[in-house]
This record gives C-alpha cells, structure tokens and sequence, in this order.
C-alpha cells in the first residue's frame, strides 16, 4: 500500500485528467502510450518499429478492434498516434 | 477546486478484480504479487495503473470486465522463464520473443537453450512448474470417437524422433524495406531440434476422421494477453496426415522447455512457426478452412500477387501463408570477424526448402558476381536442415562480405532484394555476412 501511494508521487503526471489535460499534445500522447500499450505487451515492441502513419493508424485500429483494446477513447487513440508517428516514425 | 484523485491501495485493487470476476488464480497472482518487495523496481504496467489517478477505477473495471488481468502482473515471470535462454536476444519480454545470432546456430541440431521464442500469450503456470497433472489432449468436431488423452496416454502410443526445422513466419522480417510492422526478427527465428512424439495423424486415425474433415484447429492453454482472443491455427488434413507432423512431448531428449510449450506442442516442419501451436491442448477438426482471426484480414496471410512495397492490397487478395521456402543461413565465421590475409579459414551454415528438397547451395564473396558450390550434407530425415560448408582465403586486406545462396530441387533460389509483402512474412533474402581480412 505504501508503494503504491510512492508511486502517485514519483507518477505526478498521472495524478489526474485535469492535470493531464495541460500537458502538451505530444506529451499527453506520450502519457497515453505509456499507460496504455503497456498493459498487454511490453513496451519494447511499438519502440521497436518504424512505421508510417498509415501503418502505425493500422496497428491502432487492430489493438481496438482485434485484441481487445476497447476502452481506448478515440482521443487516446488520436494522441498515442500522433505521439508514436512522431517519434517511432521511418528513419 | 481541484478533486484530490482516490488513491488505489492494494484491497481497493483486489476487490475491483474480484467484482469482474476475477479466479481465484489471478487473485492469487494478484496477492503474490502486491506482497513482494523491491516493487518499484518492476514499476512500469503497475506503475501505470496505479498513477492513473482518478480515472484508474473506471479503466481497471473496463479490463477486468473484458477479462483482462493486467499482465504486467506476469512481467516478473516472463522474466525468469528467459533465464533458461541466456544468449537469447529478446524483441519482447510480454510477450516473450527472442531469437539468437546465426553463429549461435551452428549445431546440426539445435540445443533447446538455442531454440527461439515466439509467444503469443503469456507462458502458462503449468508450464514454468512443469506440472502435467491436469493436461489434457482434447480431439472433437469431425471425427467419429472423440478423445481426450493425458501424458501418460500420449506417451504410451507409438512414438517417432525426428530432427524437425520450426521457423517462425516473420523470421526475416526485420530485412524489409520499407519497415513492416511487428517483431523485427532478424534471421535466428530457426531451430531444428530433435523431436520426439505420436504422428498426429496415429491420433486422428484412432478418432476416425469423417469424410467431412478437411482442418485442424488448434488451441493451446496459454493465457492471451490483455483482451485478445485465444492464438488458434490450423492446417488441410493432409499436412496433419503427413508422418512428420508430430503431437511431441519431448525435445532433445528431454521434456519441452517451458517456453517452447511444456508439456506438448504440435510440431509442423517446413510450414511457418504458428501451425506448431504450443501448450497445445485441444485440436478441432473442422469441416471448412479454419476461421480464426489468425487465419483471416492479414494474419499470417501474404497477397497473392505481387504488391508495390509499402501498400496494402484489400483481405480478399490476400492468402494464407503455408510453407517454407528456399532459404539459407551462415552460422561460421560471425559477422565482422577478423581474418588474416591469406589464412583459409571455413564457411559453414544450414539451408532448407518447406516441403521441397535443397538441392545446392552457392558461395559469393564479391557481392554476387561470382559463384562458387559449397559442399551439401544431406539432412537425417525429411524437414531437417542441410548442412553446407566450403573453405575460403581472401588475397588482400579490405572488407568483404560472404553470400550464401540455397537452390532447391524446383530450380527456386533465394532473391537478392527481399520481395515485401505488408506483414513481413517468408522473409528468405539472402544471407550476407561481413568480415575484415587484414585490418
């Protein structure tokens, strides 16, 4: 219990959606990933990729349609896009 | 005013699992893990949820009710289950998959330590305790007796070793261009291990198949992750009919590795990796093509034409992937040795073809011009790699690169430019190790 009240102090940025919704949009798609993609999978394989928009849209719409991701608002989906277009984009 | 966000302490946690109709096995997965110390230091999911602050109840109902257990709770399990691969470059811990070095691949047959990982789902309990008490092999749909077989049973029916090649479909994908996505494997997805186990089709003959049967469908009892649904494949009856299609329960001699799917897996040569469904405990046979998300859109499927790289042709011209095609592999020297000038020095690696013979395999160290035939040693059985090895000197100092190209008994060699098709499978370009003679 005690790590996990640490832990809403070292996670400031997840104290809550008011806070939250300050952030830069990047930011907040950094957020969103973060929190999202990392409840299934580990994080190392979208960081492995280098894909697209479209492709990276395609990998979206697959985790919400095919493996379950249903409880991803379509503005999480518009931010962890954008975040992940920008930084995990082709070389 | 600014809400103080409801800090999640472990009972809250627990009694939102419980509510979603949690088992008792993932609450139990859930206490053990909540009572370990050093737990910051395994942060990330947990972490995450845990800061999600005020919205952390809604999101954890909503996985909870889809069945999720967040598996980041399994995160520190995964781990330990690598600790059996150490020399294992790992894409993805949660999953699990990794691959080795082509040099880390030189045995005829593969050790089990050496054995890639493709995981779909998390690698089940019974697996990392090896615990068979409970397993069962179950057989229904088109045939005549349906059957459910323990280990026991299984291993008291007439059994065949073979060298066999498993070799995951995306094996290669990391040589695209441009980039496809999913796990960017290099070239180490392959193993031929020596298997032991019942030729399914022993099994289906003691159900009966129906004239009606024309698919297997597999199923395997590793936990998805998140919400996804259950990893099923299947292949036509005659691969399933084919003597080399094995239900094994041993690999090398010894029970499977955990994660290679302990205690029985399907072992399908010569096809792509996920007909060989692991933790295999249920086979479906089926009166149409099977139809799982795995099978169907762009799952393990490839267009049946050729497509301009980076486009994506519509499902309906897309086609399932089978078999294995002409492919080779340089395990001696390693990338980027250093070599003397004028030492000879020996050129060895592995070559096979899906369900076809390798008939040579061709030398070049001056970036294709020049070919010459290294020496082929023919496989034990059927569906085992071919073993090929040569000698070379190089005359000056500089860089060079060593290519290996495999025909097979249909005249098909490997191609110089990886062919693209949009998820990255069959991935067979040419194998090209460099090396530096002199310097």
């Amino acid at each position: 219990m005690r790590t996990l009240c640490l832990l809403l102090i070292l996670f400031p940025a997840f104290a809550g959606a008011e806070e939250a919704a300050q952030n830069s949009p990047l930011a907040e798609g950094k957020q969103r990933f973060e929190t999202h993609c990392g409840i299934c999978h580990s994080l190392a394989l979208p960081k492995s990729q280098r894909l697209d928009r479209a492709t990276w849209k395609w990998v979206i719409d697959d985790m919400v349609n095919e493996f379950g991701a249903v409880w991803l608002t379509a503005e999480d989906q518009r931010l962890i896009l954008e975040y992940v277009v920008k930084h995990y984009g082709p070389e | 005013m600014k809400k103080e966000p409801r800090k999640l302490d472990r009972d809250r946690l627990r009694g939102i699992l419980e509510d979603n109709g949690g088992s008792p096995e993932d609450l139990e997965r859930f206490n053990e893990y909540m009572s370990r110390r050093g737990f910051l230091r395994r942060t990330g999911v947990i972490a995450a949820l845990a800061g999600m602050g005020a919205g952390a109840e809604v999101t954890l109902q909503r996985l909870f009710g889809q069945g999720l257990i967040p598996v980041g709770w399994a995160a520190e399990a995964e781990t330990k289950a690598i600790a059996s691969k150490p020399d294992m470059i790992i894409h993805n811990d949660r999953p699990v998959n990794g691959e080795f070095s082509p040099h880390l691949l030189d045995d005829n047959i593969t050790p089990s330590p050496r054995h890639f990982v493709r995981n779909n789902g998390l690698t089940p309990q019974r697996a990392k305790n090896k615990d068979p008490q409970g397993w069962e092999l179950a057989i229904d749909g088109e045939i005549n007796t349906p059957l459910k077989l323990t280990l026991d049973d299984l291993k008291k029916m007439p059994a065949i070793t073979k060298s066999l090649l498993i070799e995951c479909g995306g094996n290669g994908r990391g040589n695209f261009v441009p980039k496809v996505r999913g796990n960017p494997w290099d070239r180490g997805a392959v193993a031929c291990s020596e298997w032991t186990g019942v030729p399914l089709k022993e099994i289906l003959n003691r159900a009966g198949l129906k004239s009606s049967a024309i698919y297997t469908a597999h199923y395997g009892e590793d936990p998805p992750i998140g919400a996804a649904p259950p990893f099923s494949r299947g292949i036509p009856i005659d691969k399933a009919m084919e003597e080399h299609t094995l239900v094994a329960y041993k690999m090398n001699g010894k029970d499977l590795e955990a994660l290679n799917g302990y205690p029985v897996r399907l072992v399908v040569p010569g096809w792509i990796g996920s007909c060989s469904q692991k933790w295999l405990n249920r086979i479906w046979i089926r009166d149409q093509v099977h139809d799982s998300n795995k099978m169907t859109g762009y799952s393990y499927r490839v267009p049946a034409y050729p497509v301009v790289p980076g486009s994506r042709p519509p499902k309906t011209d897309m086609v399932i992937a089978t078999s294995w095609v002409i492919k080779s592999l340089i395990t001696r020297p390693a990338a980027n040795t250093r070599i003397d000038i004028g030492k000879t020095f020996k050129v060895r690696g592995h070559a096979w073809a899906g369900e076809n013979q390798v008939d040579s395999v061709y030398i070049s160290t001056d970036y294709g011009l020049n070919w010459t035939k290294a020496v082929l040693t023919q496989p034990r059985n059927q569906y085992a790699w071919y073993t090929f090895e040569t000698e070379l000197a190089f005359k000056g100092k500089g860089y060079y690169e060593i290519w290996a190209r495999a025909v097979d008994n249909q005249g098909v060699t490997q191609p110089a430019r990886q062919p693209w098709n949009p998820k990255g499978y069959l991935g067979n370009v040419i194998h090209r190790v460099p090396v530096l003679v002199g310097v």
